[in-house]
């Protein structure tokens, strides 16, 4: 007898690590799940992978070259992005993602569209062979340049779409970048990413400026001899 | 720098600069390439001159665009100048402007390459710095190629 429950013991126990082992496996699987949800389907709500990625450490200082490619009307174009004067939101978006549709509709309309920053938007889809040049067709909104360039999905690192670039002119530098869910989502994002980069400098140059106004109070102007004593 | 190319055409753009390539139908002239290059962000609405784009041109704009004519018109006519012409400051007036702009200036040329028929015309967005624009200019043609 005591043998017969010592075994049933034993089986017990193997039996519950089996499901330990199983419990942890599924949860593994639902975690890899959600990452890939968050991904490559529906980027999350505002605050989630979209923030992360705006403001990652990956995000700011990789340089990016001009966009280059085709339109939908089949022109071949060059479209500024490094070295120009402006700053450029390029969006990544495709003709048949769900996501992305909420993206054209918004371009679409009239009227003038707010882009953080003052960027120029520029959209960017896969090639001809990758998406429905007549969908895109239908698709293009009068005001924004749309350029079908891979090539440029992969210069830019773009893992899903829709994706987001923004890109600093005069520098070509990347300064932010990531997903988002809808135009309002990009322009909050976005407009918080950015004025975080420029509050640090702000913040020199209202240093600056004050040190200057006291120095001047105190008779000490630019080349004053007591700036440069030694205290030692 | 990058080569834009397409329908023949190609040119070196520097960093920053738009283009475009495409392939305009015309009552008068038929099926007809053209190039545009600018120095700036290129508006979405234009015509084949320019009409769109140099309204936003700044001061220190440059708007190239390269339209060609039916091969007709070839080696004749106002297209008897033979290759590609330089572009230098005294070419620029105020007065060559479809549209005037103030400050603006325009130069047109037409010409013939390989029995094609060509009309370049360039717009900068300041006729008092012509020298500058007109060099920015020609370094961009240097680069162009017809085939």
């Amino acid at each position: 007898m005591i043998v017969v429950v010592l075994i049933e013991t034993g089986v017990i126990a193997v039996l519950g690590l089996l499901v330990c082992g199983l419990l942890r496996s599924h949860a593994e699987i639902l975690s890899k799940l959600r990452e890939l949800e968050a991904g490559t389907a529906r980027p999350g709500p505002a605050g989630s992978a979209a923030a992360a990625a705006a403001t990652g450490p990956a995000a700011a200082g990789a340089s990016v070259p001009d966009v280059m490619g085709t339109t939908p009307a089949d022109e071949v174009v060059k479209i500024g992005v490094a070295g120009a004067r402006h700053n450029t939101l390029v969006a990544f978006l495709s003709s048949g993602c769900l996501t992305c549709q909420e993206f054209w509709d918004t371009f679409a309309r009239r009227g003038r569209l707010r882009v953080p920053g003052d960027a120029r938007l520029v959209i960017v889809t896969k090639d001809a062979t990758e998406e429905s040049l007549s969908r895109l067709r239908e698709l293009t909104p009068p005001a924004h340049p749309v350029v079908l360039s891979s090539a440029a999905w992969e210069a830019y690192g773009v893992p899903v779409a829709p994706y987001f670039v923004y890109v600093d002119g005069p520098s070509g530098q990347v300064r932010a970048k990531g997903a988002a869910s809808d135009w309002a989502q990009v322009v909050d994002l976005w407009s918080k990413a950015l004025g975080e980069q420029e509050r640090p400098a702000r913040r020199r140059r209202d240093r600056h400026a004050r040190a200057d106004a006291e120095l001047l109070n105190a008779g000490i102007r630019p080349g004053d001899a007591r700036l440069y004593q030694d205290d030692s | 720098m990058e080569r834009l190319e397409g329908l023949g055409l190609g040119v070196d753009l520097p960093d920053g600069w738009d283009g475009r390539i495409y392939r305009r139908a015309n009552e008068v002239a038929g099926e007809r390439r053209a190039l545009h290059a600018a120095n700036f962000a290129m508006p979405q609405a234009w015509g084949d001159y320019g009409s769109g784009v140099t309204e936003a041109m700044e001061r220190d704009g440059v708007f190239v665009t390269l339209v060609e004519f039916s091969p007709d018109n070839a080696n004749r006519g106002l297209f008897r100048h033979q290759g590609l012409p330089a572009v230098t400051p005294d070419a620029f007036a105020p007065g060559a402007m479809p549209k005037s702009i103030t400050g603006q200036a325009g130069a047109q040329f037409f010409f013939s390459l390989d029995d094609r028929a060509f009309c370049l015309f360039v717009v900068i967005g300041s006729y008092a710095g012509r020298n500058d624009l007109a060099g920015q200019v020609d370094a961009v043609l240097r680069t162009l190629s017809i085939a």
